[in-house]
């Protein structure tokens, strides 16, 4: 079973579980599009967010009342290393992985394609984000598309936030050297 | 020139002062600086055109992904709104 699932000594500013739906639900947007860029198809992305909110209900009286996104993105991620578990069974006895090789463990990461056919950016943004490495567009995708801070990003992918920091700003870095030569950006902006 | 004048002519072609805003030019923009470094920050970049360029391709940049996100459809949400209110109703057994 799960990790965060089991204790419900609840901690004094945990919500009651009765307001389960209210606590949630002004967080269910940045969920299902936080779990778009970690799974590929939308199907996959609301099984994900229906694993998360079971996972949380159970786990609510282990919250304490502080950073409720950033609480609910570490679950998702944790639901998600599940359900990568659960559909390669052979990675569970793999040592390496069980030796805690971070990057074994991320979630398949989305291509600049699948990015691209989700939100239909400009051309040009499009392009900057097509030669961007598939980590470099993660973070983009999470905090300046998506919207999340470096500290929900970071509980998200399960990195230290400086990594979340460095790999954004390298990727803002690359493609604003990218844009110089593109004549829309330049006209846009001029 | 006086060497005041030349080390201004430096500074305004870009010298160490510009090295240094620049690696925190993104922090800024984030809003990650503390207000005295990002008053420091926010003059240069008006007294100095390179930097502040810099700064507005990066602001550019930034405001065109953000109006990138996709519409979210309302079918999914509802879902998952009706299950969390199962859960908190008590319907739903955990597995
Ligand atoms: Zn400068």
């Amino acid at each position: 079973m799960s990790d965060e699932s089991q204790t419900n000594a609840a901690s004094p500013n945990s919500p009651a579980a009765g307001s389960f739906d209210a606590f949630v639900g002004p967080h269910l947007p940045v969920l299902l599009r936080v779990a778009g860029s970690l799974c590929r198809n939308s199907h996959d992305a609301e099984d994900l967010v229906q694993d998360t909110l079971i996972r949380a209900f159970s786990g609510l009286g282990t919250f304490d009342g502080t950073y409720p996104r950033a609480w609910l993105l570490t679950i998702m991620r944790n639901a998600n290393i599940n359900r990568h578990r659960r559909q390669r069974p052979g990675l569970l006895h793999d040592a390496t992985d069980l030796a805690g090789e971070a990057d074994r463990r991320n979630p398949p990461e989305p291509s600049a394609e699948d990015v691209a056919a989700a939100h239909t950016p400009a051309p040009w943004i499009a392009d900057a984000l097509g030669r961007l490495s598939p980590r470099h567009l993660q973070v983009v995708q999470l905090v300046d598309i998506d919207g999340l801070t470096y500290d929900e990003a970071a509980a998200a992918l399960g990195i230290p936030a400086g990594t979340v920091t460095s790999r954004l700003h390298r990727a803002r870095h690359r493609m604003r050297a990218h844009l110089n030569h593109d004549p829309d950006f330049r006209s846009e902006h001029r | 020139m006086t060497p005041h004048a030349m080390l201004d002519m430096i500074r305004r072609k870009g010298g160490a002062r510009c090295i240094e805003i620049g690696r925190q030019i993104q922090t800024y923009l984030d809003g990650g600086l503390d207000p005295a470094a990002a008053a420091k920050v926010s003059s240069h970049l008006h007294a100095c055109r390179r930097c502040g360029l810099t700064a507005d391709d990066y602001r550019r940049l930034k405001s065109a992904l953000a109006e990138t996100t996709a519409p979210m459809p309302a079918e999914p949400l509802q879902r998952l709104q009706a299950l969390a209110a199962e859960l908190a109703a008590g319907d739903t057994p955990l597995a």
